[in-house]
């Protein structure tokens, strides 16, 4: 099975600073992946660079395209979702149907209109009048009724309520994905999302600090929950990644540890992404 | 094709309040023409009907002279004398002195709507990707499976189409009004007008017009990919960056170099389009003699070294205008 995305020892720098350090990775059909990272991390610099928005060194192929040299090939199969609102503000919302219709052949109107029918989204109003929450499910719509391998989410609940991020991973994932298309979520947010995840990539100060499926972490993380009177012992033996407190017990996140070992110093558990990534963010902070 | 129908498409929902402003303002004051004509007319009928004749004082005759026009009535005929020079003895001179300001006035109504238009679409060019950039639509278009060349492309030929086409419309619009009002002013006036105009060809002339128009296109094609350009790059502030900067050049270059021969040339090649225009007025002054030229024809100075130029300096600034648009830098 090839890569929808494949990247070799992508750099970008801004000055002095290094966005991005020599990323490499291959992303495969049917995955939802999580780019995980804090702010600043490089999460945006890497999904402008997969769509042809910036300037790069190294080697990128998406869908088997170059990004940048062939932007306009390579956007008839990925949707993308950014951060900010990026509709032009000015058009009405059937403006932007009708402007997709006659611009993108893998856009079906319908579709979008029977999304739209199941929000409070009024067709004749322009864009800027609407919230940022109506701005996102537009932008959904309108990717979503677009036929693409790739959908590609850069912090798509940013601003958003509780309510309005629930129903857009909701219907991200009935009405998009399939085993054909991948998934690539970009977030600061990892609880919203670690449960529907196949993959997580941790990044930070432009660097991949981990890529590995569900399945990996948790056989490559372990967290042991200890008595807090023999935490002194066994920190010194088992050198924990990180470590806290709770109810008087003492919780470690492990890596490679021999789990049929720990057994007997205590309760073990596999630990969330969200603990795995704050613990190696506190390594690298 | 399919896909700059659509991005002309766009462009025109996104300026259609603009043309339709600009076609409502126009009209407007072509209705105040007509309300001033009527107007005057009616004083005229009276005064001619009162006094047995008008006498017009201080008349710009053509674009030197300025003379008195004296309009008698004998029964059913009309005595016309410009500076004493009784019009019924000599038709043909008088008539090649009633032409001139008529002409004279179509021409200014006409310019007058291209400098009107040129004055609308400088905000157009400076605003045509700034505006993307404002509400970060660019990043949208970007999505979307459209080259960066159609993307500008697209909006260049809006600008172009748009002043071109907007200018011939209001033009004819304009024709089309001053017609009516020659036709509202009753006679004598209606006759004498009809005398002069009979001998212009309509459709030759917005054809010269329309000639006029590429050529003006082509020669300020610099200055509107310049605006396009600062557009592209500037925080805020496009149009008064975009003709403050060329300003403020051009005075520190006076003042460092000592010298405005520089400033000269770039001068003249941006006058070079208006002085076409007078260089054709000049030709035009002799008189009626068959058909009457209001502009003249305008393909011939197409092709010459300062159009080469303008073609050059635009490629220029269009490599440049996608080179930043692909930086999408914010704007704000």
């Amino acid at each position: 099975m090839s890569a929808l995305i494949e990247l070799k020892n992508i750099s970008k720098s801004y000055g002095d600073l290094k966005a991005l350090d020599n990323v490499s990775l291959e992303i495969l059909p049917g995955r939802i992946v999580g780019l995980v990272g804090p702010n600043g991390a490089g999460k945006t610099t890497l999904l402008r660079a997969l769509t042809g928005e910036l300037d790069y060194t190294g080697e990128a192929r998406v869908l088997g395209y170059e990004p940048r040299s062939q932007r306009a090939e390579l956007m008839l199969e990925p949707g993308v979702i950014h951060d900010i609102s990026v509709l032009p503000s000015w058009m009405k919302v059937n403006e932007l149907l009708g402007f997709m219709d006659g611009i993108h052949p893998g856009f079906n109107r319908e579709r979008a209109e029977t999304f739209l029918k199941t929000t409070t989204i009024p067709m004749d109003k322009k864009i800027k009048s609407l919230s940022k929450g109506m701005k996102t499910q537009l932008h959904l719509a309108v990717t979503l009724a677009t036929e693409t391998k790739l959908l590609i989410l850069d912090e798509p609940t940013h601003g958003l309520d509780i309510l309005f991020r629930k129903q857009l991973y909701t219907s991200v994932l009935e009405d998009y994905f399939d085993e054909e298309k991948s998934l690539l979520i970009s977030t600061h947010q990892i609880e919203e999302v670690e449960h529907i995840l196949s993959d997580v990539i941790f990044i930070n100060k432009g660097k991949i600090l981990l890529y590995a499926s569900i399945e990996e972490l948790g056989e490559r993380f372990t967290q042991l929950t200890i008595p807090a009177d023999q935490a002194d012992e066994l920190r010194a033996e088992l050198k924990p990644m990180s470590e806290y407190g709770i109810l008087g017990r003492r919780v470690f996140l492990l890596e490679n540890a021999d789990t049929q070992a720990l057994v007997k110093m205590g309760d073990i558990q596999t630990p969330s992404v969200a603990d795995i990534f704050v613990a190696l963010m506190g390594g690298e902070a | 094709m399919k896909t700059l129908r659509v991005l002309l498409k766009r462009e025109w929902l996104e300026w259609r309040r603009v043309v339709i402003g600009t076609i409502l303002i126009v009209t407007f004051l072509n209705l105040l023409m007509l309300l001033s004509v009527s107007r005057g007319s009616a004083f005229f009928h009276d005064k001619l009907e009162r006094d047995g004749h008008i006498k017009l004082e201080d008349i710009q005759i053509n674009d030197e002279n300025v003379g008195d026009v004296d309009i008698r009535m004998k029964g059913n005929d009309i005595e016309i004398s410009i500076d004493g020079d009784a019009a019924s003895k000599n038709i043909d001179k008088w008539m090649s002195k009633i032409t001139v300001p008529i002409i004279f006035g179509l021409r200014i109504g006409m310019m007058g709507i291209f400098g009107f238009v040129l004055f609308l679409s400088m905000f157009y060019f400076s605003d045509a990707i700034y505006k993307e950039r404002e509400d970060n639509s660019t990043l949208f278009y970007r999505s979307l499976p459209v080259s960066d060349h159609y993307l500008l492309g697209s909006k260049i030929a809006a600008g172009l189409i748009g002043v071109i086409g907007l200018t011939l419309f209001l033009s004819i619009e304009y024709l089309a009004f001053t017609r009516l009002a020659i036709w509202i002013m009753g006679e004598p006036f209606n006759a004498l007008a009809a005398l002069v105009l009979s001998h212009i060809s309509y459709v030759g002339m917005l054809w010269d017009w329309f000639s006029y128009l590429i050529f003006a296109a082509i020669h300020m094609a610099p200055l509107a990919l310049f605006l396009i350009l600062v557009g592209s790059y500037v925080k805020g502030r496009p149009l008064l960056i975009g003709l403050g900067a060329p300003i403020l050049f051009a005075i520190s270059w006076a003042i460092v170099f000592q010298s405005i021969a520089f400033l000269k040339y770039i001068a003249k090649f941006f006058w070079g389009f208006n002085q076409v225009l007078i260089d054709q007025w000049e030709l035009m002054k002799g008189g009626l003699d068959g058909e009457v030229l209001v502009y003249g024809n305008f393909w011939g100075y197409l092709f010459n070294l300062d159009t080469l130029i303008s073609v050059l300096v635009s490629g220029l600034l269009y490599y440049g205008i996608w080179y930043i648009y692909r930086k999408n830098i914010p704007a704000g």
